[in-house]
């Protein structure tokens, strides 16, 4: 009887291969989710008539994942009749105005500066984190039982109209 | 009242007779099989009419009285149908071929109370068990969508073979390599088209919770489906450019609750080898896209000590 059992294993061990294990899809969701955020900000906030002619730019500083999918997925596209365009920004480079600039962790250090310049203009500065709110950002993303939401700070955003649809989505409006 | 009693007598004899005839044509018809089988045998080519032949006069002996009960005739029968089943294999009946082979030896088997065909109907029944596997592997191979679900069948036949050959037969460990190729080949079916084979999905995980079923400690099954619903949740978010708002939040919220089932099985693949570079690799990944950028970083530098990223 055991001559069967060693039998079929002779034969049968060649038979299946050993299965490979799958691959993991590397992505940074996060970014992903982000770069969508910013894409709808475009959609339900209303800038000033003379904004909505040329390009609609969203400048992104830092968040290298974040400025990827954006170039990928987003760029050239276009919001209400205007084409996106994206920018890298540096903290070297003249930041030039824009309609959303995004702050990425790593820079900050520099968002009270930015945010201050950009307080009297239309532009929607945005980053990541409650505290920035603070620091001169109008739109804050926070993780929040394992999504990414993003709380609203309707006075740093003087010269935009934020509508009710983003407002009642937004985790906290201050 | 004489000439009835004789014509009952002259139909008792006769019905006695015809009884005798039987019994002996039994034993004639499998003699013609065998004959023909043997010359089918000799020279394939020349006599290959005779295989279809020895079919013909094997049937018909099983069928025919004493017949039935015949051990050498099932036997026969059984060889005649498997060397039909593999000369044939490309032809639609050739399944139903090996059907009637593995039945007709698992008779003979019965029937041979003295065991003195045993050994060669065993010789012939673990040939069609591994045909049916081979089967099995085949069609793991082709990754068709429709054909997969007939490997279950062959499976079951194999295994069913070998628990009638050996009842005391311990399958688990066939069973958890069978279950991982066909969960491999769900999810490559799957992901050939992710939303016209979507139940493809389900299924591979299925095969996988066998697995741990058997074997809770199973790095292969623990890993594949922590790799499952982590990648589930990262393809989902595909469908987010140019969305609405509110379906990039249902979206996101779904994403995110597969990506977190994903991370108890991948702490257990860890658990169970914590030298495995790709369990290391999609801890750190998982606990990134959840926001853990601590325990991420912590992977990383783990992900380094065994070479899988260079140190930045």
């Amino acid at each position: 009887m055991k001559k069967f059992t060693l039998f079929l294993s002779i034969l049968t061990s060649f038979f299946l291969q050993d299965p490979q294990l799958p691959e993991m899809n590397e992505k940074d969701t996060g970014a992903i989710v982000k770069a969508s955020y910013l894409y709808n900000f475009g959609k339900y906030i209303d800038w000033p008539e003379e904004e909505k002619t040329g390009n609609f730019i969203i400048s992104v500083m830092g968040g290298d994942n974040l400025y990827q999918e954006l170039v990928k997925n987003y760029n050239s596209k276009q919001i209400g009749g205007q084409q996106i365009e994206i920018r890298k920004l540096s903290k070297t480079l003249k930041i030039s105005d824009c309609h959303i600039i995004y702050i990425g962790e790593e820079y900050h250090d520099l968002l009270p500066e930015i945010a201050q310049k950009f307080k009297n203009t239309p532009t929607l500065v945005v980053s990541d984190g409650e505290l920035t709110l603070s620091n001169g950002s109008a739109v804050a993303f926070v993780w929040n039982e394992n999504n990414w939401l993003f709380d609203l700070k309707t006075p740093n955003a003087k010269s935009l109209y934020i509508g009710a649809t983003l407002k009642s989505l937004a985790r906290k409006v201050e | 009242m004489i000439v009835m009693i004789r014509i009952i007598m002259f139909l008792v004899l006769t019905f006695l007779l015809h009884l005798s005839s039987i019994s002996q044509s039994a034993t004639e018809i499998r003699n013609s099989a065998y004959s023909a089988y043997k010359s089918w045998r000799t020279n394939k080519a020349i006599n290959s009419e005779k295989l279809q032949e020895a079919v013909q006069f094997i049937d018909e002996a099983v069928q025919a009285k004493g017949g039935e009960n015949d051990a050498t005739s099932w036997h026969l029968r059984g060889f005649i149908y498997k060397d039909l089943f593999t000369t044939r294999r490309s032809s639609e009946k050739a399944s139903n071929y090996r059907s009637i082979a593995i039945e007709s030896f698992s008779r003979s088997i019965q029937l041979d109370k003295e065991g003195n065909l045993l050994e060669e109907n065993t010789k012939g029944l673990r040939f069609l068990a591994v045909s049916h596997y081979n089967d099995v592997v085949d069609i793991i191979d082709t990754h068709d969508p429709k054909g997969i679900f007939q490997a279950e069948h062959h499976y079951s036949e194999y295994c069913r073979i070998a628990t009638e050959l050996q009842s005391d037969t311990v399958l688990n460990e066939r069973n958890v390599e069978y279950f991982l190729a066909m969960s491999t080949a769900h999810r490559k079916i799957y992901e050939t088209d992710r939303d016209e084979f979507d139940n493809h999905w389900q299924i591979s995980n299925d095969y996988l919770n066998k697995v741990l079923e058997i074997d809770p400690n199973s790095f292969k099954a623990l890993y594949s489906t922590g790799v499952a619903y982590y990648n589930r949740g990262a393809y989902n978010l595909e469908r987010l450019p140019y969305v609405d708002i509110h379906d990039l939040m249902e979206i996101q919220s779904e994403s995110m609750r597969s990506i977190e089932i994903a991370l108890p099985f991948m702490i257990r693949a860890y658990e169970v080898d914590s030298s495995k570079i790709q369990a290391v690799r999609a801890l750190r990944i998982i606990n990134f896209n959840l926001n853990k950028i601590e325990e991420s970083k912590q992977y990383e530098l783990r992900e380094q000590e065994l070479g899988g990223i260079q140190p930045k």
